[in-house]
């Protein structure tokens, strides 16, 4: 028996596993953040009380859906993920072993120092596909390039060995 | 006092031995006489149960290998005899391809238009949670193209999913082939171009302005071949330029590898660059014409757990250039 002090986190995990299966919303929409709040609404009930927003419980229980990942999960009806730059995902910053962002590719979801790209041999194109914050390439310790969000460089020479942002 | 006795001499030792068979003897003949007692069952149940649970867990703690998909290997035969050595090949073929009258396939002033197939392995670093990759491999088809006045057009498109083995999909949670993924769409002005003009027809001028792009003299041969695949991806090239282009190649300290039928059915010969510290071969492939048609990455280390080795993780494959 769940006790009723533990119930909203089950209702929200719940809705939140929801969310994550119904990545095929049955038709396109010009607000794709409004479809998924009804969508909620419509399996478990609740208030929208933002535009991103339900409430359950006069909000004791309040799930908020994330821009990025409405735009990323629910924004095209067969599925594939919103890519910003290239096939670089929405919130990530990527590394190609080819130009134009072909060949190997090394997603990184998270901002930490110093990401090692070794694993492709050689980088030859690079995307930041955040909306907030650069991305920096080195080569040993000299910047080759640096992005801003939502760009990329579809050629870069050799030699860049990590990649920095912030 | 030593507490040390003295060893059975010869005559001592065999009545030892004589008294623990009788022993053992007698000792048998109780456990008959008596049948197996339970708590010997009981002993014997638990010890099996235990081996048992043992062993599943030991099992169920054993990860099974869950590797990413990747195209299958190239099935690579032998070169056929005299057909020389990587260098010695790759001139022939450069001059084989300067003196046929092939047309040139981008006359200037003209769009240049490039199709390929491409595929990439994809590797996430720092997600929360584990993703799980698709289990076939899905290729995508680009189609570069160049205007005249430096416009450009990048547009790819879903390509029909395989297996691991080479054989067609049908998952209805995979994107529909022909599906657009994603587009680029620059004006004159906007594209950065590597190679911005027509190529020199000199192998050592080719060789300089490949790397005025942005290399050392002391490249390793897997970066020459990455940059021959960005120069396919951006130009199409007339049969001397081509012929250059594998006149600058042939310099480097390729391996003749043999030849294959490509991914898209064609015959070539495979050349590969040698060992590294990558733990990466560059293959590419030549048609008997002196044409590259393809371009693979094989991740050949032993230190990875997403992929065995060896596994191709990237490849392209030119499949029209006009």
């Amino acid at each position: 028996m769940i006790s009723r002090k533990f119930m909203p986190f089950v209702v929200l995990a719940s809705v939140a596993g929801a969310v994550a299966l119904s990545a095929t919303p049955a038709a396109a929409s010009t607000d794709p953040t409004q479809d998924q709040v009804d969508a909620v609404i419509a399996e478990f009930g609740g208030t929208q009380t933002a535009a991103n927003e339900v409430s359950w419980d006069d909000g004791a229980v309040v799930l908020t859906l994330a821009a990025d990942d409405t735009a990323s999960r629910f924004s095209d009806p067969s599925g594939i993920t919103a890519f910003s730059v290239g096939t670089c995902p929405s919130g990530s910053f990527c590394a190609y072993s080819g130009t134009s962002y072909t060949g190997s590719r090394l997603t990184f979801s998270s901002c930490t120092t110093g990401n090692p790209v070794a694993a492709l041999g050689t980088v030859r194109s690079l995307a930041n596909a955040r909306a907030a914050g650069t991305v920096r390439a080195y080569a040993g310790w000299s910047t080759v390039a640096t992005l801003a969000p939502s760009t990329g460089r579809t050629s870069v020479s050799a030699g860049i060995d990590k990649l920095n942002c912030s | 006092m030593s507490d040390q006795r003295p060893l059975p001499r010869g005559d001592a030792m065999e009545n030892l031995v004589i008294a623990q068979m009788r022993d053992d003897l007698r000792a048998a003949r109780r456990r008959r006489r008596f049948g197996v007692p339970g708590w010997s069952i009981l002993a014997t149940a638990t010890a099996a149960i235990v081996a048992v649970i043992a062993v599943t867990v030991s099992m169920l703690a054993t990860p099974t290998p869950s590797y990413a998909a990747t195209p299958p290997m190239l099935q690579i035969e032998a070169a056929p005899a005299g057909s020389g050595d990587a260098a010695q090949l790759l001139t022939d073929l450069a001059e084989q391809l300067r003196a046929s009258d092939e047309p040139d396939p981008a006359p200037p002033g003209q769009p240049q238009q490039i199709d390929l197939q491409t595929w990439g392995l994809v590797t996430t670093v720092g997600a929360e949670g584990e993703k799980v990759p698709p289990p076939y491999v899905a290729p995508e088809n680009m189609t570069l193209t160049r205007y005249p006045d430096g416009a450009w057009s990048q547009v790819v498109v879903a390509g029909t999913p395989y297996d691991t083995q080479g054989k067609p999909v049908d998952d209805p949670q995979a994107t529909p082939p022909g599906t657009e993924l994603w587009r680029i769409d620059e004006a004159a002005g906007e594209h950065t171009y590597m190679f911005p003009d027509p190529l020199p027809d000199d192998p050592d001028e080719l060789r300089q302005l490949m790397l005025d792009v942005g290399f050392a003299d002391e490249s390793s041969p897997n970066e020459w071949l990455s940059l021959t695949t960005g120069l396919l991806m951006e130009r199409v090239l007339r049969p001397a330029e081509e012929a250059a282009l594998l006149e600058v190649l042939a310099d480097l300290d390729l391996d003749l590898a043999g030849t294959t039928t490509d991914r898209l059915g064609r015959e070539a010969y495979v050349f590969e660059t040698p060992p590294s510290d990558a733990d990466l071969v560059d293959r590419m492939l030549v048609s008997p014409s002196g044409h590259i048609l393809a371009m693979e990455t094989v991740w050949v280390g032993h230190d990875r757990t997403d992929i065995p080795s060896p596994s191709v993780v990237s490849y392209y494959a030119w499949e029209g250039r006009t």
